[in-house]
């Protein structure tokens, strides 16, 4: 058998290939069932690249329709999860791009007026030192956590998400990413040193 | 369908170039992706280097901090709007165009009863495009036909309804105009009080046949 042959009968092995082979076949339930499987997965990682639920939320409806639109060109090169989580980066790119254009402020980061990205964190950081006896709440912790996360370029920030809440290896990253798997251990190292360094205040108190 | 529909992002100038980075091997040895032969190195290397492993410790918690990241869920009309698109979506452009919206920022104000009935709308025409029409392809023409004759039909109906509710149930108002020379004269009716008396006086006042003779 030919590591091509392998691989195809690897992917028709995964349920959500087979569920969207039947949705190919004209099978509505199948699709709604994928629809069920990912939502919430594909809103959570949208909503922390785009900062805003119902953008989030309308695009992973768009990713959805889009799978559903070119169902009958379906052809299982993939695990599923990576290419749809794939459809879901070029889309969440082409909408932080297009926002862009407009002259508006990125969707990824804080609006302004609002706690910034790094230098809130050094403050509320700093004023914990200040009361060493306090203990940062779980929304401070949540809110320390979140402008860490910011802190990170998108794609960065994609790695991180894939990796931690899809427990993707760094090839499947790669694959939805279109990344060598190098690149991603490189891109995920730098992720982690940004982490830890926007979080060393917390860390050591 | 590996193709997907959109370009994939191109790689950014800005993205730092792999290697060079003290770290990499330790994070990947923190994330399982190392080589046995290299997952051995680092662990003789954290070892013998507390630095080393005081950063492994900060990686570590760091990573574990991210699980306090809102877990964001769909809301409860995702998935029926998101099927009630589809639907929608996959009907003739035209009949789309003045359905529900494809997004959150148009169909904001489109409550579920009217998602449901898009749904049953769409299901009611996928049902008739799959039952074949007996006259073909006249279906086009025949269309707009149906729809005339619906609405001729609504203003005949509308016109007869009108006509025997005005005819065959009487009128509050009609009645009365016919009873008003009585009620202009109630007050002087009263005051006689005996109706055969008004019968003799209006034969008297009259001078008809029936006048009887004076006693």
């Amino acid at each position: 058998m030919s590591s091509v042959e392998s691989s195809l009968s690897q992917y028709l092995r995964d349920p959500d290939v087979q569920l969207m082979l039947r949705v190919r076949q004209g099978d509505d339930a199948a699709f709604t069932q994928l629809v069920a499987n990912y939502q919430d997965r594909l809103i959570s990682v949208l909503y922390h690249l785009v900062r805003d639920p119902e953008a989030a939320e309308d695009l992973a409806q768009e990713v959805f329709l889009r799978i559903y639109r070119n169902r009958e060109r379906y052809e299982p090169k993939a695990r599923f999860v990576t290419w749809i989580f794939r459809i879901a980066n070029n889309l969440a790119s082409n909408a932080r791009r297009n926002k862009g254009r407009r002259k508006e402020v990125s969707l990824s980061q804080p609006k302004p007026g609002s706690e910034t990205s790094g230098t809130y964190s050094r403050i509320l950081a700093d004023k914990s030192a200040l009361m060493p006896v306090r203990m940062a709440d779980r929304q401070e912790v949540r809110l320390l956590v979140q402008n860490a996360l910011d802190a990170l370029n998108d794609r960065q920030r994609l790695a991180v998400l894939l990796h931690k809440f899809e427990n993707m290896s760094y090839a499947d990253i790669g694959e939805t990413m279109d990344l060598s798997t190098s690149a991603v251990k490189s891109l995920l190292s730098r992720a982690r040193e940004v982490l830890r360094t926007e979080l060393e205040h917390h860390l050591r108190n | 369908m590996n193709d997907v529909p959109t370009q994939p992002e191109p790689n950014s100038p800005s993205e730092p170039k792999p290697a060079a980075d003290p770290h990499e091997n330790l994070v990947a040895y923190l994330d399982g992706e190392l080589p046995e032969a290299a997952m051995r190195e680092v662990e003789q290397q954290l070892a013998q280097n507390p630095v080393l492993r005081r950063d492994v410790e900060a990686f570590q918690k760091a990573w574990e901090l991210l699980d306090e990241l809102p877990q964001i869920r769909a809301t409860d009309q995702f998935t029926t709007k998101t099927i009630a698109s589809l639907k929608i979506d996959t009907l003739p452009a035209e009949s789309a165009a003045k359905s529900a919206p494809r997004t959150r920022a148009a169909s904001s104000a489109v409550s579920a009863d009217e998602l449901n009935s898009i749904s049953i709308i769409t299901d009611v025409r996928s049902v008739s495009r799959r039952v074949p029409s007996p006259r073909g392809n006249s279906g086009g023409k025949a269309k707009p036909l149906a729809i005339a004759a619906w609405f001729a039909g609504l203003a005949l109906s509308a016109a007869a309804g009108f006509l025997v509710t005005n005819r065959l149930v009487p009128s509050p108002a009609e009645r009365l105009l016919q009873d008003l020379p009585v009620i202009e004269k109630w007050d002087k009716f009263k005051e006689v009080g005996s109706l055969e008396f008004l019968k003799q006086y209006r034969e008297l006042k009259m001078g008809g046949p029936h006048r009887e003779p004076p006693p």
